[in-house]
C-alpha cells in the first residue's frame, strides 16, 4: 500500500472519530422498560416511559389495535314529516371501525344506519358508507383502495354531524354533490408540509361513477344527484369515473381546494352521457381572543364555503343543461367567562350560510333554490352538540316555497 | 421458484408480528431526549410520585385532577447548570391516548412540542411539525387555547385539544414542581 493511500486512510478515521466527538450524545437515563414493546406487552411487564398507565381514560381501547367510535345525531325539523307535519328523526346513527395495523397500513370504515335502519318505513338505510385500506409509502404517497369518499369539496369528506355548525348540510352538498357520496375504486393520497409552514394535499381516484337510474343517461332534474349515486357491487358501463381534489394551504388555518370529476352515467350499450364537475372550496379560521377581567372567549370566527358546478352531455339533446350551486358561510364561536369554571371545554357557536343551487341551468329555469340560514349551538364538550336553526327559502323551484323551517338536532362522537 | 416462494413467506413471517400492534411511533424515548438535550452534557431523570395533596393542589389550577399517579422529568444538565425540562405525557384524542414530550425551558416557556406515539386512524396532523411549531416560545402563566396561540386542524379538532391540554398540564406542572422560586 502506497504511502498516499496509507496517509489518505489515517486521515479519514482521525476525521471520522473527530466527527463521532462532535456529536457526542448526552448520558441518557434508563427507561424502565423497552420503549419498542408493544403497548400490552409493556402493562404486563410494568412502567414504560412512552407507555400509558392504567389511569389515563381510553386505555382499555387501546389494548386491541381495532377501535370502534361513531356519532349519531337525532333531528327535529317543523316541516319534516308527511303532509309538512312537524317530525322527530333518527337521522344518523354511524359505527366507525378503523385499525392501523402497523406504521404503513391501515383500515377504516363506517357503517351508516339512517332513519333507524333496515325495516323502517320511509327511507331507511343501511350502509357502507366508507370503507378502505391505506398503505402508506410515503407522506406524499399513499396507496387507497375500497369505498371511497370522492373528493369533491370539503364537506363530503369531513360530513360527521358532530363536525357541522348547521343541521341540515348545505344545500349546494346535498343536491349536486350528492353526499355523502362514496364510490368504490382505488387511488392515491398525499400531502406535503413545506418549511414555511404552506402546505399541499391531493387525492385522485379512479373508482365505478355515478349512474342514471334508467340506463338512459338522463339525470334526475330538480331532484339533483342523489338519485344517480351507485352502488358497490358493480358499474353500468365499463368507462371510469376520476376524481381528484388539490389543496394548498398558505397557512395553519387557511385551505383553498379545486376539485374535479368526471363519469360516463349511461348503461353499456347506451350513448354515452357523460357528467362532468369541477369544484372550488375554501376555509378560514381567524385567531381568538379573551376579553379582559371576564374571561369571555370571543372566536375564533370561520369563513368557509363551496361552489359547484357542473357539464352534462345531455344538453345537447335537450336534457338537463347543466347544475351550479354553492354556499357562503360565517361561523362565530364564543363562550363566557362565567360559564368557564363549569364547563372549560365549552363553545358557543353562531352561524349565517347563505345557499343557492340550479339544478337545471337552462335559461327558463324553474330548478332554483336560494336559502339563508341563521344557526345557534352550544357544545358542552367538543364531541356533543345541541344544535338550533331557522331556514328561509326562496327561488323559481316549486321545491323552494313552503318550506321555511325550524331544525334543531343534537349530535355526539363517541 | 420454491426458493422465491420461501424468501417471501420467511419475509411476511418476520413483517407480521409488528402488525398486530396499532400505533404509529413518531419519536422514540431515547431519540426524544437526544433530540432536545444535544448540547447537555448529562440527563437526569426525575420521578415525581403525586401525594394527595399535590392532587388537590394541582386540580384547583388545572381544574381536573391529573391522571397519572407518577410524572417523570427529564432535566438536561451541563455540570450543575439546568439547560431545560422534558416531560412526557399522554392524553386522549378521541379514543386513544396521544403519548407527547414537551420541552420547557428554565423559564418555563415551551421550546419544543412532539408526538411520540399515535394510535388513532384519525387526526395524525397534530405530529405535523407545522403544528406543533405553534407551541413554541408560549408558556407560563400563558394558557394556551384553541384559537389562541393555536389553530386547530380541521377534522382533528379532539386530537388538536388534546394536544393543547397536554400543554397547558406539562407547564402546570413545571411551574408546580420546578418554577416556584
Amino acid at each position: 500500500m502506497s504511502f498516499k493511500i496509507k496517509r489518505t486512510l489515517v486521515t479519514l478515521m482521525a476525521l471520522s472519530l473527530f466527527s463521532i466527538n462532535l456529536y457526542a450524545e448526552p448520558d441518557l437515563p434508563q427507561s424502565e422498560g423497552d420503549e419498542t414493546t408493544p403497548y400490552f406487552k409493556v402493562k404486563k411487564q410494568g412502567h414504560n416511559e412512552t407507555s400509558v398507565p392504567e389511569g389515563v381514560s381510553g386505555f382499555k381501547k387501546f389494548l386491541n389495535r381495532t377501535q370502534l367510535s361513531g356519532y349519531l345525531d337525532v333531528e327535529f325539523d317543523s316541516d319534516g314529516g308527511t303532509s309538512n307535519a312537524s317530525s322527530f328523526d333518527a337521522h344518523r346513527f354511524v359505527l366507525g371501525v378503523s385499525s392501523q395495523l402497523n406504521s404503513w397500513l391501515s383500515m377504516n370504515s363506517e357503517i351508516e344506519l339512517e332513519h333507524g335502519g333496515l325495516g323502517i318505513p320511509n327511507e331507511d338505510k343501511v350502509a357502507v358508507e366508507q370503507a378502505f385500506i391505506d398503505a402508506s409509502l410515503h407522506d406524499l404517497l399513499t396507496f387507497r383502495m375500497g369505498v371511497i369518499l370522492i373528493p369533491m369539496g370539503r364537506v363530503n369528506i369531513l360530513h360527521d354531524a358532530n363536525l357541522l355548525d348547521f343541521t341540515a348540510r348545505p344545500l349546494a352538498t346535498s343536491v349536486i354533490v350528492p353526499s355523502t357520496w362514496s364510490e368504490v375504486g382505488v387511488g392515491i393520497h398525499g400531502f406535503h408540509n413545506f418549511e414555511n409552514n404552506m402546505a399541499i394535499n391531493y387525492e385522485f381516484y379512479v373508482t365505478n361513477g355515478l349512474a342514471s337510474p334508467n340506463g338512459d343517461g338522463n339525470i334526475l332534474g330538480s331532484t339533483g344527484n342523489r338519485g344517480i349515486r351507485n352502488g358497490f357491487s358493480g358499474d353500468n358501463n365499463s368507462d371510469k369515473a376520476f376524481s381528484g381534489r388539490l389543496g394548498f394551504s398558505p397557512l395553519l388555518g387557511m385551505e383553498f381546494g379545486v376539485s374535479a370529476y368526471t363519469a360516463n352515467l349511461s348503461t353499456k350499450g347506451s350513448p354515452s352521457n357523460r357528467l362532468t364537475m369541477i369544484g372550488g372550496d375554501f376555509r378560514y379560521q381567524s385567531k381568538s381572543w379573551e376579553i379582559g377581567e371576564s374571561n369571555t372567549i370571543l372566536g375564533p370566527i370561520e369563513v368557509h364555503g363551496e361552489v359547484f358546478k357542473t357539464f352534462l352531455d345531455s344538453a345537447k339533446t335537450g336534457g338537463v343543461a347543466g347544475q351550479f350551486g354553492g354556499y357562503g358561510q360565517v361561523n362565530f364561536h364564543w363562550f363566557p367567562g362565567a360559564f368557564r369554571g363549569v364547563l372549560p371545554g365549552g363553545t358557543f357557536t353562531n352561524s349565517f350560510r347563505y345557499n343557492y343551487v340550479d339544478t337545471n341551468t337552462a335559461a327558463a329555469s324553474t330548478d332554483e333554490i336560494n336559502r339563508f340560514e341563521v344557526g345557534f349551538n352550544f357544545r358542552p364538550i367538543e364531541p356533543f352538540v345541541l344544535k338550533t336553526e331557522y331556514q328561509i327559502n326562496w327561488g323559481s323551484s316549486t321545491a323552494a316555497n313552503n318550506n321555511d323551517r325550524f331544525l334543531a338536532s343534537a349530535a355526539l362522537a363517541f | 421458484m420454491i426458493k422465491k416462494v420461501f424468501l417471501y413467506n420467511l419475509f411476511l413471517l418476520l413483517i407480521l408480528p409488528h402488525q398486530l400492534f396499532a400505533e404509529k411511533v413518531y419519536l422514540s424515548y431515547q431519540d426524544a431526549l437526544k433530540l432536545f438535550f444535544a448540547n447537555s452534557n448529562e440527563v437526569k431523570k426525575e420521578k415525581k410520585v403525586i401525594s394527595q395533596k399535590e392532587k388537590e393542589d394541582l386540580k384547583k389550577i388545572l381544574g381536573y385532577e391529573p391522571e397519572m399517579p407518577v410524572y417523570n422529568f427529564y432535566l438536561g444538565l451541563s455540570g450543575t447548570k439546568i439547560d431545560g425540562y422534558a416531560i412526557i405525557d399522554h392524553e386522549v384524542g378521541k379514543v386513544s391516548p396521544i403519548t407527547f414530550i414537551t420541552h420547557i425551558s428554565p423559564e418555563g416557556k415551551i421550546l419544543q412540542m412532539e408526538v411520540m406515539v399515535y394510535r388513532e386512524a384519525h387526526g395524525g396532523e397534530v405530529a405535523q411539525k407545522r403544528f406543533t411549531a405553534q407551541f413554541k416560545n408560549h408558556g407560563y402563566p400563558e394558557t394556551l387555547r384553541i384559537g389562541s396561540p393555536i389553530k386547530n386542524i380541521t377534522g382533528a379538532t379532539l386530537s388538536s385539544r388534546a394536544m393543547v391540554k397536554g400543554a397547558n398540564r406539562a407547564l402546570v406542572l413545571w411551574k408546580y414542581f420546578y418554577g416556584k422560586n
